[in-house]
């Protein structure tokens, strides 16, 4: 039953057209996928046991303001995230003075924590700043990778269900051939979504390897900016997150597809 | 031997604020071994109770039967099966598959009939090309082929499953007259084997063959004709 319609739908010429932008468009989303999610992993590891990242200082700047930061000391230590405040005398000048040691459950939280302190007339010395030029370059290109990601992943979306809506369109004849030679909508409805299932995954199949293909030219790129391994992550790891966002656009279609395929009835000859 | 009968058939389409009746109040038999005309104006509704009888489509109001059985209320996987088993259609512009060979698209109906194995499936097909004439043809893609062949194809596709009733909308209508006068006797001869066939027509021609000729009039269907 399927196989003939198959066939058919694979000696056309656009299909492969269709094939070919398709897999451009989603190799692009799988490549700024990966980037994204290696620089992610990679940004951690570097930030790994290194916990002084994680301590902020609140200092007064002169006697008067000494009294000032110990009532934003007890408000700091109400602030989201903030897992530890603890006083600091600096025993070399004098008892009397001391600073405050903010420290965050996590590191990525600090620019939340800064920001709050900030808002109560506060500043937060430290933390990560000394290694924020370190992985500046990484977290822009991985904010340039996800925007792309995310670009590509609306344009696939489209131009797949562009794709479904002239496939149905192309084959309307067809199927309402099929209807009248004794198919049942709902074996009409299994064909289209086969024969959509076997286009999409032969994309995946390709893109996949087109991201593979391309990764030491990747890892070259990322190197110079001091990001490694991306290579050796793409080849050890199999993301299934563009896979599973590829089945999530099946699924998304083959609905679509079966509220169309109840509308088959007959064309008029004169339309 | 196959008994078509519609009763108080309307149908009606809704076309955005406008609503089309099609049909109005239809009723009409047909019988195994005869060929019928249904001729009228562009319009007219011909092809709607073409369609309707086909269970291709659901009247508004009215019943279809089949040898007494009312038809119009079965589910679609029954209407289904009853389109594959008793129904063959052809049309006006062939409507063959384009991407299939002339075999391939004979083949399509068959594949969902229970009846045939893969040898007997082949078989059926040689034997139809052959009894149309067109044998050497076979491994053709439509556009190799001229439009009788063409047409004569959806002959063979439509015959596949060995219908009872064979309903045709305006099958010359994209022909010449040599062409036109071999489908007329295609029909013509499957009717006196006993096949009901309905045919829509502009063509005069159609007058030569027919047992009887309805004339439809803005959906309103006259009584036999000649
Ligand atoms: N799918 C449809 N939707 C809306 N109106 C339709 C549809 N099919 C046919 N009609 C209308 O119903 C009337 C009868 O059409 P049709 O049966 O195709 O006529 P004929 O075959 O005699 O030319 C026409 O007015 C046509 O515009
Ligand atoms: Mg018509």
């Amino acid at each position: 039953m399927y196989q003939k319609s198959i066939q058919a739908f694979f000696r056309k010429k656009t299909t492969y057209l269709h094939l070919a932008i398709i897999i451009i468009a989603l190799a692009i989303s799988i490549i700024t996928f990966c980037i994204k999610d290696y620089i992610g992993n990679w940004i951690e590891l570097q930030m790994e046991g290194k916990d002084y990242l994680k301590t902020m200082v609140l200092n007064a700047m002169n006697e008067e303001k000494q009294k000032q930061i110990d009532e934003a000391a007890k408000e700091i230590e109400k602030i989201k995230y903030v897992e530890e405040v603890r006083k600091k005398y600096l025993n070399n000048i004098s008892e009397e003075h001391y600073m405050y040691l903010v420290t965050v459950d996590n590191w990525k939280h600090i620019d939340y924590v800064k920001k709050q302190v900030d808002d109560m007339g506060y500043i937060l010395g430290g933390g990560k700043d000394a290694f924020e030029i370190q992985i500046n370059s990484a977290q822009y290109i991985q904010k340039f990778a996800s925007f792309v990601n995310l670009f590509l992943n609306i344009l696939t979306t489209i131009i797949l269900l562009l794709f479904s809506i002239n496939l149905l369109k192309d084959e309307k004849a067809d199927n309402m051939v099929l209807k009248a030679i004794g198919y049942t909508n709902g074996e009409i409805w299994k064909i289209m979504l086969v024969k959509i299932i076997i286009f999409v995954i032969i994309a995946y199949i390709l893109s996949q390897m087109i991201a593979l293909l391309l990764a030491p030219i990747i890892d070259t790129l990322l190197f110079n900016y001091g990001i490694e391994n991306y290579k050796d992550y793409m080849l050890n790891n199999w993301n299934i997150k563009p896979f599973a966002y590829v089945s999530l656009i099946i699924f998304t279609l083959g609905i679509i597809l079966y509220l169309q395929i109840n509308k088959i009835k007959y064309i008029s000859d004169r339309t | 031997m196959v008994k078509i009968r519609v009763e108080n058939a309307w149908k009606e389409y809704k076309k955005k604020s406008e609503i089309v009746q099609a049909l109005k109040n239809v009723n009409v038999e047909f019988e195994a071994g005869k060929i019928y005309a249904i001729i009228g104006r562009s319009g007219s509704g011909k092809s709607t109770l073409l369609y309707n009888i086909g269970l291709m489509d659901t009247l508004t109001k009215g019943s279809i039967y089949f040898n007494e059985k009312n038809v119009s209320q079965l589910n679609d996987k029954e209407k289904s099966r009853l389109r594959m088993k008793e129904i063959g259609f052809i049309f006006q512009g062939f409507n063959l598959n384009k991407n299939l060979k002339v075999n391939e698209n004979i083949l399509l109906p068959m594949f969902i009939n229970e009846k045939y194995t893969k040898e007997k499936r082949k078989e059926k097909v040689r034997a139809l090309l052959e009894m149309l004439d067109i044998g050497d043809k076979a491994n053709r893609f439509p556009r190799e082929l001229s439009g009788g062949e063409e047409q004569r194809v959806a002959i063979a596709r439509a015959l596949a499953n060995e219908p009872e009733v064979i309903l045709a909308d305006e099958p010359t209508g994209n022909l010449d007259e040599e062409n036109e006068k071999i489908i007329f006797e295609i029909l013509k001869k499957l009717s006196l084997g006993g096949k009901c066939v309905i045919v829509v027509s502009h063509n005069p021609e159609i007058k030569e063959y027919a047992d009887k000729i309805f004339e439809m009039n803005n959906g309103e269907l006259s009584k036999n004709l000649y």
